[in-house]
């Protein structure tokens, strides 16, 4: 199982369809540990955040 | 198959794991009262840079300890000691920037840290002890990397109607990041990483990010 898939069925990416071939790339070159901390963790970052928003400015 | 460079795989987890801090950070610098909010953002910042310096010394002293048996602990440790010397004092400037706010010195140091903040800075203590301080590498990715024009502490200066000299710790920050940042890429290249290093920095940065989105949440729901 990809590990976009397994963040689809953890319930951390909604729509994998909405992602583009650059950001499903990104997504299942993670590691394990990542994307077990993303399912565990789900929404500490957010419900879109794996979707991709642009830069914005940091503190 | 392409081999991708470790400095892009880094830059590809800040995206990926960046958006929920940037956007409340964003919204924050968007709000109407940014006046009141910003010296309660400024002491977030103090209390995530205060424990920097302690933080890079213990990472170095950790690398010194490995690197006669660990490559990426010998390549770690000259960039810590340099960095470490780089960061030294910044948590005073956190203060003099305060004051001119008119938050003092004890004030500053009395506001409780949240667990959000503990828990970013302590995992940070936790793995470069007992699992490896290349972890500390993706904290500072998170902190240094992409850092804002100057122009834009100066423009939320003037929109602030502050003092400008409470500003002055993050526009210099801005001015010297992108050094810095650049120095950090270098270095992911130049270091002789192992997927468990790189899974480990992934972490590091995924903690740090949830960690600074969780610690200026709550500065969204002020009155």
């Amino acid at each position: 199982m990809s590990n976009v898939d397994t963040l689809v069925k953890g319930g951390v990416i909604k729509d994998a369809s909405q992602l583009s071939a650059d950001m499903v790339s990104k997504i299942n070159s993670l590691s394990a540990d990542e994307v077990s901390h993303l399912v565990s963790a789900k929404g500490k970052l957010g419900d879109d955040d794996l979707q991709g928003h642009g830069k914005v400015m940091m503190i | 198959m392409t081999l991708v460079p470790t400095s892009q795989v880094v830059q590809d987890r800040l995206l990926l794991y960046g958006q929920a801090w940037k956007r409340v950070s964003r919204d924050l610098w968007a709000r109407p009262d940014i006046r009141e909010i910003y010296p309660e953002m400024l002491k977030v910042s103090f209390q995530v840079i205060r424990a920097s310096t302690p933080l890079l010394s213990l990472a170095r002293d950790r690398a010194i300890e490995l690197a006669a048996t660990d490559p990426v602990a010998a390549g770690l440790a000259p960039y810590l000691a340099q960095h470490e010397q780089e960061e030294r004092g910044h948590d005073g400037w956190l203060l003099e920037d305060l004051g001119k706010l008119g938050i003092s010195e004890a004030m500053a140091l009395e506001a409780l840290p949240s667990p959000h903040v503990a828990g970013m800075v302590g995992a940070q203590h936790y793995w470069v002890r007992h699992t490896h301080p290349v972890a500390i590498l993706g904290y500072l990715a998170v902190l240094e990397g992409e850092p804002p024009e100057e122009a834009f502490f100066v423009e939320a200066a003037r929109k602030c109607g502050l003092d400008e000299g409470a500003f002055s710790t993050l526009r210099y920050h801005a001015r010297v990041d992108r050094g810095h940042w650049q120095d950090l890429l270098d270095l992911f290249d130049a270091l002789p990483l192992e997927p468990r290093h790189l899974s480990l920095i992934g972490l590091s940065i995924l903690n740090t990010c949830e960690g600074m989105a969780a610690s200026l949440r709550p500065l969204l729901g002020r009155a």
